[in-house]
């Protein structure tokens, strides 16, 4: 008798994978490099830091809000952590880390505290963050001090895996963990998918929605310290951008705008869809101007079957 | 006097999903009669409704309008044909004025398409005297009491030349003297040949106002008659399928003398003022009075919802402070919300969702979810409580009104309270699930919880209280005990007259 809810439910993942599986087709056709086995790890390490900001992410749409402010707080961690590289890889880790934790509660005090509308807030953050990174760089060009440990982050690999990859995957089974099975992901459906019951049911709004956005915070500085590690270097508009391709990637994964809605399997999978898009540009030779164009009709058309989604189960 | 039936329903039926909501429906509804539909809930009313207002389309069957057949596929087809649906959400416009909201979507317009505005408020005056309604046509919406606001969702039927008007629960927030300006008007629209569908589960306005009522049961038509032909009792009997013995459960609690909740001198300026109250262990206390009382804000001080500006609580003899929801269920006070829809329940998730988003703080370790454990707990409600959903991970929003209300109990009956609030817990439900959420009462009055419930319905009260306390305009009128209960003296104390 589950049959309905279930049956459902596959419908919404199945609509994701399909359009991997026709994407893949097609790309394999168009390109015979496309299914090595270099460049399905090119695209894994292209899509870590993507998928771990998505997770994240997916965490402050679940709770009904948005965060608009990761391209910035990416950035700013970054210079943070290759700056701090001269020191030694402890700190050039620890320190980013502390810091867009505390830049995603900042956006969460506003949004869960205040609470502000979470698209200006977000919106006046990524500009301050962004303006905080050229503060502390000077608006220059850092490149970060050689540190064989630090490198090994962004360019090391474990059996032939990427070691971004293995953070992605290490992040992804936490988050699925922490969205699907624990009180707190739960708290966090209850808050994006009707907040006057939550507070009934002795949820906190503003507790529940500042870890949120903490949560987002930490993930794009994680992938901060990938990106630096990666290049040995960084530069204040390095994550400049960044919240497009997240978002987009989460809502074709069928996280609801309104909250509520959505798994940390849709994101990754959504994450996948816009990573081998993107290689396929760059395989297929296809200008960059022409890749804003499809991103922009993708982000549309996934926020378009969201409303059509949302609608059917409010008429139910 | 000739009947002229003007809409006939054949052999209409409906599914969805796991649910068979209408089965072979056959109605028909004669010209200036009130015809009223009643059923528990899931019983299939709503959706003979939406059908006729042209929200659901139906599976099979035939409509007849005038003898003609209709598609009736969209509402705004529907209302082209003549029937306006009222529903209780009302849709009335807040900053537009009343003849604006009468005309809504229907305003007089000269050859260069704009609103006529003489015009509409002539006509808007025309519609208010129809309604016997005294207020300038030029008053803002939001400044009409709900009852008025109803009375202009009415006249917009009215001003559209409806034929038929169907009426969902259109009592649930009026107070008795507003009910009886709705059924003048009820009856005046009959006059004019205006046929009325009433849905309702109030049977005794039921009784009142209809001339057939048709009963409904699982989707099938049990049977229409005529008002005079049946008992209340009789109804009900149709209605469930199944003798009832008695609406209320009688009980032998043993009243301990150990207070669980203590009120001191409770006061919100401009809500409620200086209000006492106690709840021992086992009690069952009424909060009484009129929609907007404070009744509600009262018990959400107490849950810790909103801040009492004065005033103390005690829980068990000690001086507790209740910050937040949070603090409240620490210390067992639980309340159930008065609007399952807005504060109870998260539609778009799922029945086990719901069901456990309290009960999930006890059910876990180091915040990881004891799924199993949760599965156990899920099922034993939707056997105790008697819930019909296909299973735990229906949307909650598929359910039917009385069995989302269950769930609400659910989630909070899952935590052992020591002192539960229920706030309207029987609204907008059917008598079986009603008579079910009282044993539930009772039972935790027998397990020596304190229980507050809040309602509007005297008889029921009356019915499950061992005390009453009257409010009115935010102070305490009134305290009666079980055996000194009397209907006159408690809806006296609370409309605020000095006994």
């Amino acid at each position: 008798m589950s049959g309905f809810s279930l049956k459902k439910r596959l419908i919404n993942i199945n609509g994701i994978i399909i359009a991997l599986l026709v994407l893949i087709v097609i790309v394999s056709i168009g390109s015979n490099k496309f299914l090595s086995t270099s460049n399905i790890m090119n695209i894994l390490r292209q899509a870590s830091t993507l998928g771990i900001m998505a997770c994240g992410a997916t965490f402050v749409m679940v709770g009904g809000n948005i965060d608009l402010s990761i391209g910035s707080i990416l950035s700013l961690c970054a210079l943070m952590s290759c700056k701090l590289t001269a020191q030694n890889s402890t700190m050039a880790i620890l320190i980013p880390l502390a810091v867009g934790f505390a830049c995603g509660a900042f956006n969460g005090l506003l949004v869960g505290k205040f609470r502000f509308n979470p698209f200006i807030a977000t919106l006046g953050t990524l500009a301050v963050f962004q303006a905080l990174a050229f503060f502390y760089s000077d608006g220059k060009f850092l490149n970060a001090t050689q540190n064989n440990f630090y490198k090994q982050i962004g360019q090391g690999f474990f059996y032939k895996v990427p070691i971004p990859v293995i953070i992605l995957i290490a992040v992804f089974l936490i988050f699925l963990y922490l969205l699907g099975r624990t009180v707190f992901g739960r708290q966090v459906f209850a808050v994006g998918g009707n907040p006057e019951c939550a507070r009934f049911s002795g949820i906190s709004y503003a507790k529940t929605t500042i870890l949120t956005y903490a949560l987002s915070g930490l993930c794009a500085s994680i992938s901060a310290i990938i990106f630096v590690s990666r290049q040995m270097a960084a530069q204040p508009q390095m994550g400049a951008g960044y919240e497009f391709d997240v978002i987009t990637a989460i809502v074709l994964g069928g996280v609801a705008l309104s909250g509520g809605k959505g798994t940390i399997w849709g994101a990754i999978l959504g994450v996948l869809f816009i990573g081998i898009l993107k290689n396929a540009f760059i395989l297929l030779g296809i200008p960059l101007y022409y890749q804003y164009i499809v991103m922009g009709v993708i982000l549309i058309l996934a926020v378009g079957i969201d409303v059509i989604s949302e609608g059917k189960t409010k008429n139910a | 006097m000739t009947e002229n039936i003007i809409l006939k329903v054949e052999g209409v039926s409906k599914s969805f999903p796991g649910v068979q909501a209408l089965s072979n429906l056959d109605l028909d509804i004669i010209e200036g009669e009130v015809h009223a539909v009643v059923g528990e809930n899931g019983a299939g009313k709503s959706t003979l409704m939406k059908i006729l207002s042209g929200v659901y389309h139906k599976d099979s069957g035939k409509i007849f309008l005038f003898d003609k057949e209709e598609k009736l596929s969209s509402t705004t087809e529907t209302l082209k044909l003549g029937i306006s649906c009222i529903y209780q959400e009302l849709t009335i416009v807040p900053l537009l004025d009343v003849a604006k909201n009468l005309f809504i979507g229907n305003l007089p317009i000269n050859a260069a398409r704009i609103i006529n505005i003489k015009k509409l408020y002539k006509d808007a005056k025309e519609v208010l005297v129809t309604l016997k309604m005294n207020i300038p046509p030029n008053t803002m919406a939001r400044d009409l009491s709900i009852a008025q606001q109803q009375m202009v969702e009415i006249g917009r039927a009215i001003s559209r030349n409806a034929r038929i008007i169907i009426m969902d629960e259109p009592t649930s927030s009026l107070t008795d003297k507003e009910k009886d300006i709705l059924f003048t008007v009820i009856r005046h629209l009959k006059e004019r040949g205006i046929s009325i569908i009433y849905v309702s589960h109030k049977l005794e306005e039921v009784k009142e106002i209809a001339d057939r009522i048709t009963i409904l049961r699982d989707g099938f038509k049990v049977k229409t008659v005529r008002n005079e032909e049946v008992t209340k009792g009789e109804i009900v009997e149709f209605m469930i399928g199944r003798k009832l013995d008695k609406y209320f459960v009688k009980r032998n609690v043993e009243i301990t003398e150990k207070i669980v909740l203590k009120v001191e001198d409770f006061t919100r300026q401009n809500t409620f003022y200086n209000i006492n109250l106690e709840v021992k262990r086992g009690e069952v206390v009424g909060l009484f009075g009129l929609v907007g009382a404070g009744r509600s804000e009262i018990a959400q001080a107490i849950f810790g919802l909103d801040k009492a500006e004065k005033g103390k609580i005690f829980i068990d003899g000690k001086q507790t402070r209740i910050k937040s929801t949070a603090d409240a269920i620490k210390q067992g006070i639980y309340l159930v919300p008065e609007d399952r829809k807005l504060q109870g329940l998260v539609l778009k998730l799922s029945v086990i969702f719901n069901m456990t988003l309290i009960k999930i703080r006890e059910l876990n370790r180091f915040g990881y979810i004891n799924r199993k454990k949760e599965n156990i707990v899920a099922e034993k409600f939707v056997k105790s409580l008697n819930i019909k959903t296909p299973s735990l991970k229906q949307t909650m929003s598929n359910l039917s009104g009385g069995n989302q209300q269950k769930v609400v109990i659910a989630k909070w009956l899952s935590m052992e309270p020591k002192v539960l609030i229920l706030d309207e817990p029987t609204r907008g439900i059917d008598v079986g699930a009603k008579t079910e959420i009282y044993s539930i009462i009772n039972e935790l009055a027998q397990k020596g919880v304190g229980i507050i419930v809040i309602s509007s319905e005297l008889p029921e009260i009356m019915g499950i209280c061992d005390r009453i306390v009257t409010i009115f305009e935010g102070k305490l009128t009134g305290i009666f005990e079980k055996s000194s209960f009397n209907g006159n003296s408690i809806m006296k104390a609370s409309l605020g007259e000095v006994m």
